[in-house]
Protein backbone atom coordinates (compact mmCIF):
# COMPACT_ATOMS: atom_id res chain seq x y z
CA UNK A 1 0.00 0.00 0.00
CA UNK A 2 1.52 2.70 -1.19
CA UNK A 3 1.55 6.01 1.41
CA UNK A 4 -1.18 7.69 -1.00
CA UNK A 5 -3.43 4.82 -0.55
CA UNK A 6 -2.45 4.87 2.92
CA UNK A 7 -4.11 8.64 3.37
CA UNK A 8 -6.75 7.72 1.73
CA UNK A 9 -7.33 4.57 3.59
CA UNK A 10 -7.36 6.95 7.05
CA UNK A 11 -10.01 9.49 5.82
CA UNK A 12 -12.28 6.73 4.77
CA UNK A 13 -12.00 5.51 8.05
CA UNK A 14 -12.62 8.49 9.96
CA UNK A 15 -15.75 9.20 7.96
CA UNK A 16 -16.72 5.84 8.71
CA UNK A 17 -16.42 6.79 12.57
CA UNK A 18 -17.58 10.29 12.30
CA UNK A 19 -20.75 9.58 10.05
CA UNK A 20 -22.58 7.28 12.59
CA UNK A 21 -21.94 10.09 15.63
CA UNK A 22 -23.22 12.33 13.63
CA UNK A 23 -26.56 10.48 12.92
CA UNK A 24 -26.49 9.96 16.29
CA UNK A 25 -26.73 13.37 17.69
CA UNK A 26 -30.64 15.05 18.63
CA UNK A 27 -31.82 16.72 15.40
CA UNK A 28 -31.62 20.75 16.14
CA UNK A 29 -34.85 22.49 17.05
CA UNK A 30 -36.12 24.48 14.20
CA UNK A 31 -35.98 27.99 14.95
CA UNK A 32 -38.79 29.96 13.32
CA UNK A 33 -39.11 33.89 12.88
CA UNK A 34 -42.61 35.70 14.45
CA UNK A 35 -43.55 39.49 15.25
CA UNK A 36 -44.82 41.12 18.21
CA UNK A 37 -45.79 43.99 19.13
CA UNK A 38 -45.37 45.93 22.64
CA UNK A 39 -47.24 48.54 23.60
CA UNK A 40 -44.89 50.38 25.56
CA UNK A 41 -47.38 52.91 27.81
CA UNK A 42 -47.84 49.51 29.46
CA UNK A 43 -45.27 49.94 31.55
CA UNK A 44 -43.85 53.33 33.91
CA UNK A 45 -39.97 53.47 34.93
CA UNK A 46 -41.23 54.44 37.96
CA UNK A 47 -42.61 51.04 38.68
CA UNK A 48 -39.14 49.50 37.87
CA UNK A 49 -36.13 48.89 39.00
CA UNK A 50 -34.09 50.07 36.03
CA UNK A 51 -34.59 52.75 33.12
CA UNK A 52 -36.65 51.09 30.68
CA UNK A 53 -34.58 50.43 27.79
CA UNK A 54 -36.43 52.29 25.13
CA UNK A 55 -36.66 55.57 27.37
CA UNK A 56 -32.70 55.67 27.35
CA UNK A 57 -31.32 57.44 24.70
CA UNK A 58 -30.44 54.32 22.57
CA UNK A 59 -31.79 51.04 22.90
CA UNK A 60 -30.00 48.79 23.65
CA UNK A 61 -29.79 44.98 22.37
CA UNK A 62 -29.23 43.70 25.54
CA UNK A 63 -30.80 46.02 27.84
CA UNK A 64 -33.99 45.04 25.68
CA UNK A 65 -33.03 41.05 26.16
CA UNK A 66 -32.70 41.48 30.06
CA UNK A 67 -35.96 43.65 30.21
CA UNK A 68 -38.01 40.63 28.35
CA UNK A 69 -36.23 37.56 30.37
CA UNK A 70 -36.97 39.41 33.74
CA UNK A 71 -40.86 40.28 32.32
CA UNK A 72 -42.12 37.68 30.31
CA UNK A 73 -39.01 34.86 31.49
CA UNK A 74 -38.21 34.77 27.69
CA UNK A 75 -35.65 32.74 27.51
CA UNK A 76 -32.43 32.92 24.82
CA UNK A 77 -31.56 29.31 23.84
CA UNK A 78 -28.80 29.01 21.05
CA UNK A 79 -29.69 30.64 17.92
CA UNK A 80 -31.84 33.22 19.17
CA UNK A 81 -32.01 36.39 17.36
CA UNK A 82 -33.92 38.94 18.20
CA UNK A 83 -34.80 42.93 16.24
CA UNK A 84 -36.40 45.60 17.64
CA UNK A 85 -37.99 48.60 15.47
CA UNK A 86 -39.51 51.10 18.07
CA UNK A 87 -42.58 53.08 16.11
CA UNK A 88 -44.65 55.95 18.34
CA UNK A 89 -45.55 53.71 22.06
CA UNK A 90 -45.21 50.97 20.20
CA UNK A 91 -41.93 48.22 19.95
CA UNK A 92 -42.12 46.10 17.22
CA UNK A 93 -39.86 43.02 17.91
CA UNK A 94 -38.87 40.50 15.47
CA UNK A 95 -38.47 36.95 17.30
CA UNK A 96 -36.07 33.82 15.51
CA UNK A 97 -36.36 31.34 18.27
CA UNK A 98 -37.89 27.80 18.76
CA UNK A 99 -41.15 26.68 18.92
CA UNK A 100 -41.28 25.81 22.68
CA UNK A 101 -39.62 29.44 22.77
CA UNK A 102 -42.20 31.50 21.20
CA UNK A 103 -45.44 29.31 22.70
CA UNK A 104 -44.06 30.19 26.41
CA UNK A 105 -43.60 34.25 24.73
CA UNK A 106 -47.30 34.07 23.57
CA UNK A 107 -48.73 32.41 26.75
CA UNK A 108 -47.19 35.29 28.72
CA UNK A 109 -48.56 38.10 26.57
CA UNK A 110 -52.15 36.31 26.99
CA UNK A 111 -51.77 36.35 30.41
CA UNK A 112 -50.83 39.78 30.53
CA UNK A 113 -53.89 40.64 27.80
CA UNK A 114 -51.11 42.52 26.14
CA UNK A 115 -52.56 40.18 22.42
CA UNK A 116 -55.35 41.60 20.89
CA UNK A 117 -57.55 38.67 20.06
CA UNK A 118 -60.94 37.41 19.41
CA UNK A 119 -63.01 34.39 20.74
CA UNK A 120 -64.73 32.43 17.79
CA UNK A 121 -67.82 30.97 18.85
CA UNK A 122 -69.34 28.99 16.81
CA UNK A 123 -73.12 26.92 17.44
CA UNK A 124 -74.30 23.76 15.23
CA UNK A 125 -77.51 22.06 15.69
CA UNK A 126 -76.98 18.66 14.09
CA UNK A 127 -79.71 15.76 13.28
CA UNK A 128 -78.49 12.30 13.46
CA UNK A 129 -80.63 9.04 13.28
CA UNK A 130 -82.08 7.87 16.38
CA UNK A 131 -80.97 4.13 15.18
CA UNK A 132 -77.34 5.26 14.71
CA UNK A 133 -77.13 6.82 17.77
CA UNK A 134 -78.20 3.65 19.49
CA UNK A 135 -75.63 2.04 17.84
CA UNK A 136 -73.02 4.12 18.46
CA UNK A 137 -74.31 4.30 22.34
CA UNK A 138 -73.71 0.24 21.98
CA UNK A 139 -70.40 0.49 20.61
CA UNK A 140 -69.20 3.37 23.36
CA UNK A 141 -71.13 1.19 26.23
CA UNK A 142 -68.80 3.06 29.34
CA UNK A 143 -70.09 6.02 27.94
CA UNK A 144 -70.94 8.07 24.57
CA UNK A 145 -68.96 11.52 25.54
CA UNK A 146 -69.67 14.76 23.37
CA UNK A 147 -66.76 13.85 21.45
CA UNK A 148 -67.73 10.32 20.33
CA UNK A 149 -70.48 12.35 18.80
CA UNK A 150 -68.99 15.25 17.29
CA UNK A 151 -66.31 13.23 16.01
CA UNK A 152 -69.35 11.01 14.60
CA UNK A 153 -70.57 14.38 13.02
CA UNK A 154 -66.80 15.25 11.46
CA UNK A 155 -67.00 12.09 9.61
CA UNK A 156 -69.67 12.73 7.93
CA UNK A 157 -72.85 11.43 10.16
CA UNK A 158 -75.61 13.33 10.60
CA UNK A 159 -77.00 16.20 8.67
CA UNK A 160 -76.12 19.77 10.46
CA UNK A 161 -79.37 21.59 10.40
CA UNK A 162 -78.34 25.35 11.34
CA UNK A 163 -75.21 26.58 11.83
CA UNK A 164 -74.03 30.28 13.11
CA UNK A 165 -71.21 31.84 14.14
CA UNK A 166 -69.89 35.14 15.83
CA UNK A 167 -66.88 36.76 17.40
CA UNK A 168 -66.41 38.44 20.52
CA UNK A 169 -63.96 39.75 22.71
CA UNK A 170 -63.20 38.07 26.07
CA UNK A 171 -64.92 38.98 28.73
CA UNK A 172 -67.60 40.76 26.52
CA UNK A 173 -70.61 38.66 25.54
CA UNK A 174 -72.28 38.18 22.24
CA UNK A 175 -75.96 37.83 22.04
CA UNK A 176 -77.23 35.30 19.30
CA UNK A 177 -81.20 35.70 18.52
CA UNK A 178 -81.30 31.45 18.94
CA UNK A 179 -84.34 30.43 18.09
CA UNK A 180 -87.51 31.38 15.39
CA UNK A 181 -90.13 29.30 15.54
CA UNK A 182 -93.63 29.41 13.97
CA UNK A 183 -95.97 27.59 16.54
CA UNK A 184 -99.84 26.09 16.02
CA UNK A 185 -101.57 28.51 17.65
CA UNK A 186 -104.85 26.01 17.95
CA UNK A 187 -102.31 25.43 20.96
CA UNK A 188 -103.04 28.91 22.54
CA UNK A 189 -106.17 30.37 23.83
CA UNK A 190 -106.91 33.30 21.71
CA UNK A 191 -110.45 34.88 21.72
CA UNK A 192 -109.09 37.30 18.95
CA UNK A 193 -108.22 35.03 16.52
CA UNK A 194 -109.11 36.30 12.94
CA UNK A 195 -112.16 35.17 11.01
CA UNK A 196 -112.91 32.22 13.81
CA UNK A 197 -109.96 30.80 12.86
CA UNK A 198 -107.98 29.41 15.90
CA UNK A 199 -104.66 28.64 13.46
CA UNK A 200 -103.39 31.93 13.32
CA UNK A 201 -99.81 31.69 13.26
CA UNK A 202 -97.35 32.98 16.08
CA UNK A 203 -93.85 33.52 16.36
CA UNK A 204 -91.37 32.57 19.59
CA UNK A 205 -87.82 33.80 20.23
CA UNK A 206 -85.20 32.79 22.09
CA UNK A 207 -81.87 34.45 22.49
CA UNK A 208 -79.16 33.46 24.21
CA UNK A 209 -76.08 35.35 25.60
CA UNK A 210 -72.39 33.62 25.78
CA UNK A 211 -69.45 35.50 27.33
CA UNK A 212 -66.05 33.56 26.98
CA UNK A 213 -63.27 34.17 28.74
CA UNK A 214 -59.32 33.00 29.44
CA UNK A 215 -57.69 31.59 31.99
CA UNK A 216 -54.19 32.50 33.21
CA UNK A 217 -51.42 30.33 31.33
CA UNK A 218 -53.66 28.58 29.34
CA UNK A 219 -55.66 28.53 26.09
CA UNK A 220 -58.51 27.24 27.75
CA UNK A 221 -62.09 29.09 27.55
CA UNK A 222 -64.29 29.53 30.01
CA UNK A 223 -67.73 29.92 28.58
CA UNK A 224 -70.96 31.19 30.59
CA UNK A 225 -74.21 30.60 28.64
CA UNK A 226 -76.85 32.09 29.68
CA UNK A 227 -80.67 31.57 27.83
CA UNK A 228 -81.83 35.31 28.58
CA UNK A 229 -85.30 35.88 27.78
CA UNK A 230 -88.47 35.17 25.22
CA UNK A 231 -90.02 37.29 22.94
CA UNK A 232 -93.82 36.19 21.69
CA UNK A 233 -93.99 37.94 18.51
CA UNK A 234 -97.77 38.82 17.61
CA UNK A 235 -98.60 36.94 21.61
CA UNK A 236 -98.34 39.33 24.48
CA UNK A 237 -99.46 37.29 27.57
CA UNK A 238 -98.14 39.39 29.82
CA UNK A 239 -100.49 42.13 28.59
CA UNK A 240 -103.17 40.29 27.39
CA UNK A 241 -104.46 37.67 30.23
CA UNK A 242 -107.09 35.61 27.42
CA UNK A 243 -104.16 34.86 25.64
CA UNK A 244 -102.21 32.59 27.05
CA UNK A 245 -99.29 30.23 25.31
CA UNK A 246 -99.66 26.86 26.79
CA UNK A 247 -97.58 24.71 24.13
CA UNK A 248 -94.65 24.65 22.74
CA UNK A 249 -92.74 26.54 25.14
CA UNK A 250 -88.36 26.21 24.55
CA UNK A 251 -86.76 22.75 23.34
CA UNK A 252 -83.89 23.51 24.41
CA UNK A 253 -82.58 25.87 26.95
CA UNK A 254 -83.75 26.56 30.23
CA UNK A 255 -82.51 29.86 31.89
CA UNK A 256 -79.29 29.43 33.41
CA UNK A 257 -75.37 29.37 33.64
CA UNK A 258 -72.99 26.53 32.30
CA UNK A 259 -69.04 27.19 32.74
CA UNK A 260 -67.79 25.41 29.62
CA UNK A 261 -64.10 25.01 27.86
CA UNK A 262 -62.16 25.37 24.59
CA UNK A 263 -63.34 22.93 22.01
CA UNK A 264 -66.82 21.59 21.03
CA UNK A 265 -69.59 20.83 23.53
CA UNK A 266 -72.60 19.40 23.63
CA UNK A 267 -74.91 21.70 25.08
CA UNK A 268 -78.08 20.41 24.40
CA UNK A 269 -79.83 17.52 23.19
CA UNK A 270 -83.85 16.84 22.27
CA UNK A 271 -85.81 14.22 19.72
CA UNK A 272 -87.96 15.38 17.36
CA UNK A 273 -91.40 14.64 17.59
CA UNK A 274 -91.47 11.93 15.54
CA UNK A 275 -88.73 9.89 17.62
CA UNK A 276 -86.75 9.12 14.54
CA UNK A 277 -84.28 12.07 14.87
CA UNK A 278 -81.65 12.52 17.59
CA UNK A 279 -80.74 16.55 17.36
CA UNK A 280 -77.59 17.85 18.94
CA UNK A 281 -76.58 21.09 20.40
CA UNK A 282 -72.81 21.61 19.47
CA UNK A 283 -70.70 25.08 21.00
CA UNK A 284 -67.37 25.43 19.63
CA UNK A 285 -65.24 28.04 21.00
CA UNK A 286 -61.69 29.02 19.68
CA UNK A 287 -58.75 31.78 20.09
CA UNK A 288 -58.49 33.73 17.49
CA UNK A 289 -55.62 36.33 16.12
CA UNK A 290 -57.22 39.49 14.79
CA UNK A 291 -57.09 38.21 11.45
CA UNK A 292 -59.37 35.51 12.22
CA UNK A 293 -56.53 32.83 12.25
CA UNK A 294 -56.64 30.26 15.05
CA UNK A 295 -54.54 30.97 17.78
CA UNK A 296 -51.99 28.06 17.60
CA UNK A 297 -50.06 27.59 20.95
CA UNK A 298 -48.74 24.42 22.87
CA UNK A 299 -49.26 24.84 26.49
CA UNK A 300 -45.74 22.92 27.86
CA UNK A 301 -47.36 20.48 29.97
CA UNK B 1 -28.86 40.99 -18.19
CA UNK B 2 -29.22 41.27 -14.38
CA UNK B 3 -26.21 42.00 -12.83
CA UNK B 4 -24.91 42.70 -9.32
CA UNK B 5 -25.18 46.56 -10.38
CA UNK B 6 -29.00 46.27 -10.45
CA UNK B 7 -29.27 45.06 -6.92
CA UNK B 8 -27.08 47.79 -5.43
CA UNK B 9 -29.02 50.84 -6.65
CA UNK B 10 -30.39 53.39 -4.13
CA UNK B 11 -33.33 53.48 -3.18
CA UNK B 12 -35.70 55.41 -5.03
CA UNK B 13 -36.63 58.62 -2.99
CA UNK B 14 -39.97 60.65 -3.28
CA UNK B 15 -40.89 63.84 -1.11
CA UNK B 16 -44.49 63.87 0.45
CA UNK B 17 -45.77 66.84 2.69
CA UNK B 18 -47.88 66.44 5.88
CA UNK B 19 -50.47 68.82 6.71
CA UNK B 20 -50.07 68.44 10.69
CA UNK B 21 -53.49 69.24 12.57
CA UNK B 22 -51.47 70.69 15.93
CA UNK B 23 -47.94 71.61 16.36
CA UNK B 24 -46.08 69.51 18.35
CA UNK B 25 -44.72 70.84 21.87
CA UNK B 26 -40.94 69.45 20.52
CA UNK B 27 -41.35 72.45 17.67
CA UNK B 28 -41.67 74.84 20.45
CA UNK B 29 -38.59 73.93 21.55
CA UNK B 30 -35.76 76.25 20.80
CA UNK B 31 -33.77 74.13 18.66
CA UNK B 32 -36.55 72.22 17.22
CA UNK B 33 -38.38 72.42 13.93
CA UNK B 34 -35.44 74.84 12.41
CA UNK B 35 -33.21 72.22 12.62
CA UNK B 36 -33.07 69.62 10.09
CA UNK B 37 -30.53 67.39 12.32
CA UNK B 38 -32.71 67.84 15.27
CA UNK B 39 -36.09 66.80 13.61
CA UNK B 40 -34.15 63.33 12.02
CA UNK B 41 -32.71 62.59 15.22
CA UNK B 42 -36.24 62.86 17.13
CA UNK B 43 -38.28 60.73 14.69
CA UNK B 44 -35.65 58.27 14.11
CA UNK B 45 -35.45 57.66 18.04
CA UNK B 46 -39.27 57.77 18.46
CA UNK B 47 -40.81 56.84 15.39
CA UNK B 48 -38.17 54.66 13.59
CA UNK B 49 -37.61 56.37 10.55
CA UNK B 50 -33.76 55.84 9.11
CA UNK B 51 -32.51 58.36 6.98
CA UNK B 52 -30.50 56.89 4.15
CA UNK B 53 -28.48 59.17 2.05
CA UNK B 54 -29.84 61.89 -0.14
CA UNK B 55 -33.00 61.79 2.56
CA UNK B 56 -34.16 64.81 4.23
CA UNK B 57 -36.48 66.25 6.66
CA UNK B 58 -38.31 69.58 7.51
CA UNK B 59 -41.01 71.45 8.90
CA UNK B 60 -42.73 74.88 7.81
CA UNK B 61 -44.40 76.63 11.07
CA UNK B 62 -46.46 78.36 7.95
CA UNK B 63 -49.37 76.10 7.28
CA UNK B 64 -47.55 73.25 10.01
CA UNK B 65 -46.24 71.56 7.07
CA UNK B 66 -43.72 68.66 7.44
CA UNK B 67 -42.17 67.50 4.66
CA UNK B 68 -40.12 64.19 4.00
CA UNK B 69 -37.67 63.19 1.08
CA UNK B 70 -37.05 59.45 1.73
CA UNK B 71 -38.37 56.03 0.87
CA UNK B 72 -41.89 54.60 0.21
CA UNK B 73 -41.30 52.27 3.20
CA UNK B 74 -40.27 55.11 5.41
CA UNK B 75 -43.04 57.34 4.38
CA UNK B 76 -45.49 54.70 5.60
CA UNK B 77 -44.02 54.56 9.31
CA UNK B 78 -43.96 58.17 9.21
CA UNK B 79 -47.62 58.41 8.16
CA UNK B 80 -48.24 55.37 11.27
CA UNK B 81 -46.33 57.57 13.30
CA UNK B 82 -47.86 60.68 12.64
CA UNK B 83 -51.43 58.94 13.37
CA UNK B 84 -50.39 57.22 16.06
CA UNK B 85 -49.84 60.61 18.18
CA UNK B 86 -53.33 62.44 16.45
CA UNK B 87 -51.28 64.73 14.10
CA UNK B 88 -52.60 63.63 11.02
CA UNK B 89 -56.63 63.17 10.40
CA UNK B 90 -57.75 59.52 10.24
CA UNK B 91 -60.52 57.56 9.75
CA UNK B 92 -61.97 53.57 9.08
CA UNK B 93 -62.99 52.59 6.20
CA UNK B 94 -65.40 49.76 6.47
CA UNK B 95 -67.01 47.48 3.32
CA UNK B 96 -69.43 45.23 5.10
CA UNK B 97 -70.39 42.49 3.15
CA UNK B 98 -73.62 39.31 3.14
CA UNK B 99 -72.03 36.63 1.21
CA UNK B 100 -74.18 33.90 0.40
CA UNK B 101 -72.44 30.08 -0.29
CA UNK B 102 -73.65 26.63 -1.13
CA UNK B 103 -74.51 24.92 2.13
CA UNK B 104 -73.24 21.55 0.62
CA UNK B 105 -70.01 23.21 0.11
CA UNK B 106 -69.65 24.45 3.19
CA UNK B 107 -70.96 21.24 5.23
CA UNK B 108 -67.32 20.05 4.24
CA UNK B 109 -65.10 21.87 5.13
CA UNK B 110 -67.59 22.58 8.47
CA UNK B 111 -66.50 19.46 9.18
CA UNK B 112 -62.84 19.38 8.41
CA UNK B 113 -62.56 22.68 11.20
CA UNK B 114 -64.13 21.73 14.27
CA UNK B 115 -64.10 25.39 15.84
CA UNK B 116 -64.94 26.55 12.48
CA UNK B 117 -64.16 27.27 8.94
CA UNK B 118 -60.87 29.92 9.19
CA UNK B 119 -61.65 33.29 8.47
CA UNK B 120 -58.56 33.39 5.39
CA UNK B 121 -60.36 30.43 3.83
CA UNK B 122 -63.88 31.87 3.25
CA UNK B 123 -61.98 34.95 2.09
CA UNK B 124 -60.62 33.36 -0.34
CA UNK B 125 -63.73 31.29 -1.42
CA UNK B 126 -65.02 35.12 -2.07
CA UNK B 127 -62.54 36.07 -3.77
CA UNK B 128 -62.01 32.98 -6.27
CA UNK B 129 -65.83 33.59 -6.61
CA UNK B 130 -67.00 30.79 -5.13
CA UNK B 131 -69.80 32.68 -2.93
CA UNK B 132 -72.67 35.20 -4.23
CA UNK B 133 -72.53 38.82 -3.04
CA UNK B 134 -76.54 39.45 -1.27
CA UNK B 135 -75.75 42.77 -0.02
CA UNK B 136 -72.39 45.31 0.05
CA UNK B 137 -71.84 48.44 1.79
CA UNK B 138 -69.11 50.97 2.00
CA UNK B 139 -68.89 53.74 4.58
CA UNK B 140 -66.04 55.78 6.16
CA UNK B 141 -66.72 56.12 10.14
CA UNK B 142 -65.01 58.71 12.21
CA UNK B 143 -63.14 57.28 15.32
CA UNK B 144 -65.60 56.47 18.24
CA UNK B 145 -68.82 57.24 16.33
CA UNK B 146 -71.71 55.04 15.84
CA UNK B 147 -73.57 54.27 12.95
CA UNK B 148 -77.16 52.66 12.39
CA UNK B 149 -77.52 50.21 10.19
CA UNK B 150 -80.79 48.04 8.64
CA UNK B 151 -81.10 45.08 6.69
CA UNK B 152 -83.77 43.94 5.66
CA UNK B 153 -84.50 40.37 4.21
CA UNK B 154 -87.65 39.27 2.28
CA UNK B 155 -87.17 36.09 -0.50
CA UNK B 156 -85.16 38.02 -2.68
CA UNK B 157 -82.08 37.39 -0.03
CA UNK B 158 -82.16 33.75 -0.24
CA UNK B 159 -81.20 32.75 -3.56
CA UNK B 160 -81.52 29.52 -4.02
CA UNK B 161 -85.16 29.12 -3.40
CA UNK B 162 -87.56 28.94 -6.22
CA UNK B 163 -90.10 31.72 -6.46
CA UNK B 164 -93.42 29.64 -5.21
CA UNK B 165 -91.09 29.19 -1.82
CA UNK B 166 -89.91 33.53 -1.68
CA UNK B 167 -93.56 34.15 -1.00
CA UNK B 168 -94.20 32.12 2.19
CA UNK B 169 -91.23 33.66 3.39
CA UNK B 170 -91.40 35.96 6.00
CA UNK B 171 -90.18 39.44 5.59
CA UNK B 172 -87.72 40.58 8.57
CA UNK B 173 -86.22 44.06 9.22
CA UNK B 174 -83.51 44.28 11.85
CA UNK B 175 -81.62 47.10 12.87
CA UNK B 176 -77.82 47.09 14.68
CA UNK B 177 -75.98 50.24 15.72
CA UNK B 178 -71.91 49.91 14.84
CA UNK B 179 -69.22 51.66 17.36
CA UNK B 180 -65.82 51.75 15.37
CA UNK B 181 -62.42 52.59 17.76
CA UNK B 182 -59.27 52.85 16.62
CA UNK B 183 -56.94 51.43 18.39
CA UNK B 184 -53.99 53.59 19.73
CA UNK B 185 -51.49 51.53 17.71
CA UNK B 186 -53.80 52.12 14.49
CA UNK B 187 -53.03 49.22 13.55
CA UNK B 188 -55.99 47.56 14.58
CA UNK B 189 -59.88 48.57 15.00
CA UNK B 190 -62.25 47.53 17.75
CA UNK B 191 -65.98 47.38 16.71
CA UNK B 192 -68.88 46.75 18.71
CA UNK B 193 -72.37 45.80 16.75
CA UNK B 194 -75.30 46.29 18.95
CA UNK B 195 -78.83 45.28 17.50
CA UNK B 196 -80.69 48.57 18.56
CA UNK B 197 -84.16 46.99 18.04
CA UNK B 198 -85.39 43.87 17.90
CA UNK B 199 -86.37 42.61 14.41
CA UNK B 200 -89.75 42.78 13.30
CA UNK B 201 -91.18 39.44 11.32
CA UNK B 202 -94.28 39.27 9.56
CA UNK B 203 -95.97 36.19 8.61
CA UNK B 204 -97.54 34.72 5.30
CA UNK B 205 -100.75 36.00 4.42
CA UNK B 206 -101.82 34.24 1.84
CA UNK B 207 -101.95 30.76 3.83
CA UNK B 208 -101.62 31.27 7.74
CA UNK B 209 -102.97 27.98 8.05
CA UNK B 210 -100.26 26.32 6.78
CA UNK B 211 -98.11 27.85 9.42
CA UNK B 212 -95.99 25.08 10.78
CA UNK B 213 -93.53 23.90 14.08
CA UNK B 214 -90.66 24.53 12.54
CA UNK B 215 -87.22 23.87 13.73
CA UNK B 216 -85.21 26.73 15.65
CA UNK B 217 -83.37 29.26 12.89
CA UNK B 218 -80.44 31.16 14.02
CA UNK B 219 -80.18 34.48 12.89
CA UNK B 220 -76.76 36.09 13.27
CA UNK B 221 -77.52 39.47 11.86
CA UNK B 222 -79.04 40.15 14.94
CA UNK B 223 -76.07 39.66 17.10
CA UNK B 224 -74.52 41.60 20.15
CA UNK B 225 -71.01 41.18 19.82
CA UNK B 226 -67.82 43.22 20.28
CA UNK B 227 -64.58 42.37 18.53
CA UNK B 228 -60.96 43.81 17.00
CA UNK B 229 -60.00 43.78 13.28
CA UNK B 230 -56.71 44.26 12.26
CA UNK B 231 -55.77 47.14 9.90
CA UNK B 232 -56.26 46.61 6.59
CA UNK B 233 -57.94 42.75 6.81
CA UNK B 234 -60.94 41.28 6.39
CA UNK B 235 -62.70 39.19 8.92
CA UNK B 236 -66.08 36.84 9.13
CA UNK B 237 -67.87 38.55 12.01
CA UNK B 238 -70.48 35.78 12.09
CA UNK B 239 -72.33 33.61 9.57
CA UNK B 240 -75.62 32.02 9.70
CA UNK B 241 -77.99 29.12 7.77
CA UNK B 242 -80.88 30.44 5.22
CA UNK B 243 -84.08 29.39 6.52
CA UNK B 244 -84.43 27.02 3.86
CA UNK B 245 -80.93 25.62 4.71
CA UNK B 246 -79.76 25.72 1.41
CA UNK B 247 -76.98 28.50 1.55
CA UNK B 248 -75.02 29.66 4.57
CA UNK B 249 -74.96 33.40 4.72
CA UNK B 250 -71.45 34.77 5.98
CA UNK B 251 -71.00 38.30 7.42
CA UNK B 252 -67.60 39.45 5.87
CA UNK B 253 -66.11 43.48 7.25
CA UNK B 254 -63.56 44.85 6.22
CA UNK B 255 -61.36 47.82 7.84
CA UNK B 256 -58.45 50.01 6.63
CA UNK B 257 -57.47 53.29 8.13
CA UNK B 258 -56.64 55.99 5.74
CA UNK B 259 -56.05 59.56 5.72
CA UNK B 260 -58.02 62.58 5.25
CA UNK B 261 -57.09 61.82 1.22
CA UNK B 262 -58.23 58.27 1.52
CA UNK B 263 -55.10 55.88 1.13
CA UNK B 264 -54.41 53.39 3.27
CA UNK B 265 -52.53 54.12 6.52
CA UNK B 266 -50.30 50.75 7.32
CA UNK B 267 -47.38 49.24 8.93
CA UNK B 268 -45.27 48.89 6.66
CA UNK B 269 -43.45 45.38 7.81
CA UNK B 270 -46.93 43.51 7.77
CA UNK B 271 -47.58 44.37 4.06
CA UNK B 272 -44.07 43.58 2.74
CA UNK B 273 -44.55 40.16 4.20
CA UNK B 274 -48.20 39.65 2.64
CA UNK B 275 -49.18 38.90 6.29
Amino acid sequence: MTMKMKKLFFILLLIGNILPAQEALPPKEELLTRKYFLHLDQWQSKDQPYVLPWEQKKLLQEDMNHFLSDTFSLQFPEGTRIRYKRFGNELMMTLHTTQPNHDQFLLSLLHSEMLPLNINLTLRLVSFETEKIAALKLANPDELSDQSIFEFWKNGEGITLYSQSVKTMPRDNAIFEMEYERIHPKDTQTPTAKNGNTEQPRLTRNTLNVTPGIRPFSTEIPLTVISDFTVYTDLKPETDPTSKLTSPDFIYFETGTKILHQGTFVFEQSTSQDGKQKRFLFISAEIQDIDGNPLSIHVPD
Amino acid sequence: MLSGWAFAQAPKLETHHYTLDQVPALFEKKEGSDNPKFLEAHFTQYMGITFPEGSWMKFQKAGNVLSMQNTNEQHAWLKLGLAQQNLIQSHIHFTFRIIAFDKIMIDKFDRQYPAGIPDPLIHKLYLDGKGETVAIQNINMENWTTKTFEVESEGASEPNQKEAQRKKNPYSKSTFGVTATMSESKRSINLKLEALFPPSRGVPEDNPTQAELRIPHFSSLNMVSRFTIGNGKTIVAGQSSSIDNQSQFFFLISADIRDREGRAIHCPMEKEEGQ
